[in-house]
């Protein structure tokens, strides 16, 4: 017994080491970015130490500022309202979608199934300029509506992959409530939505995040400094012509790491309570 | 039941591009109001949209919406907005793009306004707006001049015991023995030549032959050798040890990155209006020369080239109101001094002058290098074909080949000169 | 009566399920449907983006197959999406196998192992990336702390410079990590404690409970990471600042793609090039459905 324990605790420490150390390497590249938003300009790509000489916190004052006539608070405010908007129109129609392909045996399903698949092989670049057109004679252009309302037909990924997880449900939960009277969507909302609740917030996260991070969208469709978005204005920090910003680019850039993190960190306790909270029981 | 999906899809097809194109696309647009769209920075952004509110603040009728982005991204943007038929009414440009967008019919000629006295170009030399004109139309007018040239650590060469080299006279054949000098007395090495764009490199010694880099259909010369010699310096330093590996140089990296500011190239070739950049990654003293004479030079080599352009798109809706801001831009002294030349140094002499009194020490190297090259400086070449890009890209991976040791010198040399009048043609 | 029936539960079945997936589809109509068949079209025209496209038949496609740089940028997706989607899927499962535990420090591990996925295409990540393989960049200082002493460039050599992708690829192994732990979290517990009760060990549990329960979301990911694989694009523009460098081996299939649109305005091309890219991917996808029958598993049978 005493062996076993024994055993059991050189298990856990050799674990947390190599779990640690891998997550170091992991980690090393923020870790320096992070460093960097300290640093000087000059002393950026001088030395490789991950310990600023000098804490430099004027570095995020002067990348907040940006250029003085709109500022990162603009770009925040932008980023969030986009980003949660989409978030929960992508995630909530997605579901929908998805109980339709996985549960409905309804004419023509393989085919729009297929179609889906055929609009995630097809690079954005070539389909870039006849979407753009659209939206413009749709007259959309500076304004968010190109980047939120096609959120809400739903995503591809996001739907494959709640449809697997609904496959994995068993039909008889469905009859059993399509005998106590509940019609389609109730099944669909009170049955299925919350036992594939790993799923919706996986999805949550990755909606998130790909919001915040895009970059093509608001710049074909954003053309007033106003509407910026954080991943936009980060961008346009660096021209090749002239000397760059590097530490505002820094500072910047791990102010924006922050909210998608934070939302990993609050939504991840979901993922991890997964069935235990649902009820599927027996 | 597949023909019932079909049904469906028909109409889905059929239904769509009738809502969409049902909607007219022109929105009314307020005379008074125009759209103005650069790439930059933050400090580009700031001055520009300074320059944009003292505009406003004196011309009241009419306002003005800026759109701006970095340079990566604001060509994938305008070539959108292009096909969108969406375009600003007042546009920065680029000489290499310039051919491009003018056979497409996308740029107005801005003779009309110049007669019409909005635009005032009387204290403009003719050779700064040589580079916005194609075939004796202006289409865009140049809001800084660029030469190309070579910066180089003076400190390196002292330690050496080499002479600084007089620039307007020195040869490749200088070049090369104070590039081995360097090396064998201090082991600092020399960069590839303009690892981004070779074609900047070789169009150089190429126009010293009287000759250019492209012609009307095809290449703009026939005798390879100019060609050859580029490669051939390039590959004597190679063996010799004192050329940094293209392992090392062709890794694209930040200026601050690069083998030039860690010290270990006594040179480096940079357009002029990248000086700033450069010299702050270097952090150390540097100078500007002209790149050096081939043999029996028969003409110049350098030229002046616009390092950016305003250009009014033939689609603009308040194309007037657009020349107005472009002159006023051009020509105020005030906004000029709030401008500080950072788009590269200015075109009218009255500006320039007043400039050249105002600027940091190291704008000053600049705009003294352009009067230097101005004094040796031959007329610039037509805009660059629409096959640039492609040609350029293949000129690129061949010099790959060719530092890299794929391909032999000959090989490479002449694989340039057919895949070149191919692409070109 | 009962014939009339069936249809009518039929007809009831259609409507049901095209109002589930009507969000899509109206979008899929109003904004996919018209680019695609545009792109479709401009795949047979020479179109430069500034002009109007003008029908070429199929010379694209006859251009394609004595195009070097195509042939080029073809061998090096292959590459990499048979290299990198394996690694990275491997890698991911084994992680979140590893940490399908709820103690708050694996929460926190959880968290930092995710991170690499959050900076995406950042500028940050372009820096870093090169910095790691230059010559003299942080992996040879490593090599040279355990007495390997090299000045080779990683990244500026065309035989390792495909390598510094595949490492990021499995770097930002996040996003399949975060299936596979939501995917072993629906594994029901009560399969795990019957097990036990029959006195399975964690061997056999893991292959007998785990593997054919996680099935599904591998499809998923196995799917999603070919269709990633052979489309990426953000981290080989980043890294090689968009020039597929040295000598195009880094120049995946995307990247092409995008020059040959944006840079050299060849849209009509870069449509045909995308087309056969659909063609390859819809081929490697249908391989996967098809076989997938055989060794994914699902709860709820279809056909029911």
């Amino acid at each position: 017994m005493t062996n076993y324990k024994i055993k059991h605790i050189l298990g856990q420490t050799v674990f947390h080491i190599v779990v640690i150390l891998l997550g170091f390497i992991m980690l090393y590249p923020i870790l320096w970015m992070v460093s960097n938003s300290f640093k000087d300009n000059a002393d950026i790509f001088n030395t490789s130490s991950l310990i600023p000489e000098t804490f430099r916190f004027d570095n995020y004052a002067r990348g907040w500022r940006f250029n003085n006539s709109v500022t990162f608070s603009t770009f925040f405010y932008n980023s969030f309202y986009y980003t949660i908007i989409s978030t929960i129109g992508s995630v909530i129609a997605s579901s929908l979608v998805a109980y339709g392909f996985a549960r409905v045996p309804f004419r023509g399903r393989s085919f729009w199934y297929g179609c889906m698949f055929m609009t995630m092989m097809i690079p954005y670049q070539v389909v870039m300029v006849p979407q753009f057109i659209i939206f413009h004679k749709l007259g959309w252009i500076n304004s968010f509506k190109p980047l939120i309302i096609p959120q809400f037909a739903g995503l591809p990924f996001f739907i494959f992959l709640m449809v697997q997880f609904i496959r994995q449900i068993p039909y008889e939960l469905d009859d059993s409530a399509k005998i106590d009277g509940c019609n389609r969507f109730m099944i669909y909302s009170r049955i299925l939505f919350p036992l594939i609740k790993p799923a919706v917030i996986t999805s949550t996260i990755f909606s998130f995040y790909w919001r915040w991070d895009d970059f093509l969208g608001p710049l074909l469709f954003l053309n007033k400094p106003r509407l910026f978005t954080v991943s936009l204005a980060l961008r346009m920090f660096s021209d090749p012509m002239t000397s760059t910003d590097w530490s505002a680019i820094f500072a910047m850039g791990t102010l924006t790491l922050l909210p998608v993190l934070v939302i990993f960190l609050i939504f991840q306790k979901y993922i991890v309570q997964g069935l235990v909270t649902t009820g599927l029981k027996g | 039941m597949k023909r019932n999906l079909l049904i469906i899809a028909l109409a889905c097809m059929l239904l769509v591009p009738s809502f969409i194109f049902a909607q007219p696309a022109a929105e009314a647009s307020t005379s008074g109001t125009m759209r103005l769209a650069w790439w930059g920075n933050p400090t580009r952004d700031e001055r520009t949209l300074k320059a944009a509110d003292m505009f406003m603040a004196k011309y009241p009728e009419i306002k003005i919406e800026t759109e701006t982005t970095g340079w990566g991204g604001y060509w994938d943007k305008m070539n959108t907005q292009a096909a969108a038929g969406s375009l600003p009414d007042l546009m920065q440009h680029d000489y290499a793009y310039m051919l491009q967008w003018v056979s497409r019919n996308q740029l107005a000629d801005l003779t009309p306004y110049i007669q019409k006295g909005i635009i005032d170009l009387s204290k403009i030399n003719d050779s700064f707006l040589s580079g916005g004109r194609v075939d004796g139309k202006l289409y865009g007018i140049s809001l800084g001049t660029n030469a190309v040239c070579l910066t180089y650590d003076p400190a390196v060469l002292a330690k050496a015991g080499i002479a600084e080299p007089d620039s307007a006279t020195w040869t490749w054949e200088d070049f090369e023995r104070i590039a081995l000098e360097v090396y064998r007395k201090t082991g600092v090495q020399t960069i590839p030549f303009f690892t981004t764009d070779p074609k900047v490199g070789f169009d150089n010694m190429i126009r010293q032959t009287g000759a250019a880099t492209f012609g009307k259909s095809g290449l703009g010369f026939t005798d390879p050798a100019a060609l050859r010699e580029f490669y051939a310096i390039q590959l004597r330093l190679l063996d010799a040890g004192a050329l940094i590996r293209p392992e090392v140089a062709f890794v694209t990296v930040t200026p601050e990155e690069g083998e030039f500011a860690k010290g270990r190239s006594w040179v480096e070739f940079i357009w002029s209006n990248q000086f700033v950049s450069t010299q702050a990654a270097a952090k150390r003293p540097l100078k500007l020369a002209l790149l050096p004479n081939i043999k029996n030079a028969k003409a110049k080599g350098t030229f002046l080239k616009p390092s950016m352009f305003f250009s009014i798109p033939a689609s603009a809706e308040n194309p007037e109101a657009a020349a107005k801001f472009l002159n006023y831009f051009l020509n105020d002294i005030s906004v000029n001094d709030m401008l500080m030349g950072e788009r590269g140094v200015p075109i009218p002499d009255d500006v320039r002058d007043h400039m050249s009194t105002k600027v940091d020490a190291i704008n000053k190297q600049i705009f003294d290098y352009i009067s230097l090259a101005s004094k040796n400086a031959g007329p610039i070449d037509p805009p660059d074909p629409t096959a640039s890009g492609e040609f350029l890209k293949m000129v690129r991976d061949v010099t790959q080949e060719i530092l890299y040791k794929r391909v032999s010198l000959d090989a490479g040399v002449s694989k340039i000169m057919t895949q070149g009048n191919q692409i070109l043609k | 009566m009962k014939h009339i029936n069936r249809r009518t539960r039929t007809l009831m079945e259609d409507a049901a399920g095209y109002a589930f997936i009507s969000p899509w589809l109206l979008g899929f109509v109003a904004f996919s449907i018209i680019p695609i068949l545009f792109s479709l079209y401009y795949s047979f025209t020479d179109y430069d983006i500034l002009g109007d496209p003008v029908f070429n038949g199929l010379n694209n496609f006859r251009r394609m197959a004595g195009d070097q740089l195509f042939w080029q940028s073809l061998k090096v997706t292959f590459f990499y999406a048979f290299v990198s989607v394996p690694l990275r899927l491997i890698f991911a499962f084994f992680v979140a196998m590893l940490f399908n535990r709820g103690t708050r420090a694996i929460r926190f591990y959880q968290a930092v192992y995710y991170v690499p996925s959050l900076v995406g295409g950042s500028i940050a990540v372009a820096v870093m990336w090169r910095r790691l393989f230059m010559a003299d960049g942080a992996l040879n200082a490593a090599l040279a702390k355990i007495g390997i002493i090299t000045e080779y460039s990683w990244i500026g050599n065309p035989d390792t410079a495909i390598w510094t992708l595949i490492v990021l690829a499995i770097w930002q192994f996040g996003s399949s990590m975060l299936i596979f732990l939501a995917g072993l979290r629906q594994i029901p517990k009560e399969l795990y404690e019957a097990a036990s009760i029959d006195g399975a060990g964690s061997f056999r549990k893991f292959l007998n409970i785990t593997v054919p329960q996680i099935t599904p979301v591998l499809f998923f990911n196995l799917v999603m990471q070919l269709i990633n694989g052979f489309t990426v694009f953000t981290q080989a523009f980043v890294v090689s600042g968009g020039s597929g460098d040295p000598l195009n081996s880094t120049l995946v299939y995307a990247l092409y793609l995008y020059q040959r649109a944006f840079k050299f305005y060849n849209m009509g091309y870069s449509s045909a090039m995308a087309w056969v890219l659909v063609l390859i991917i819809g081929v490697m996808t249908g391989i996967v459905f098809k076989t997938s029958s055989s060794w994914v598993f699902y709860e709820a049978k279809e056909g029911k």
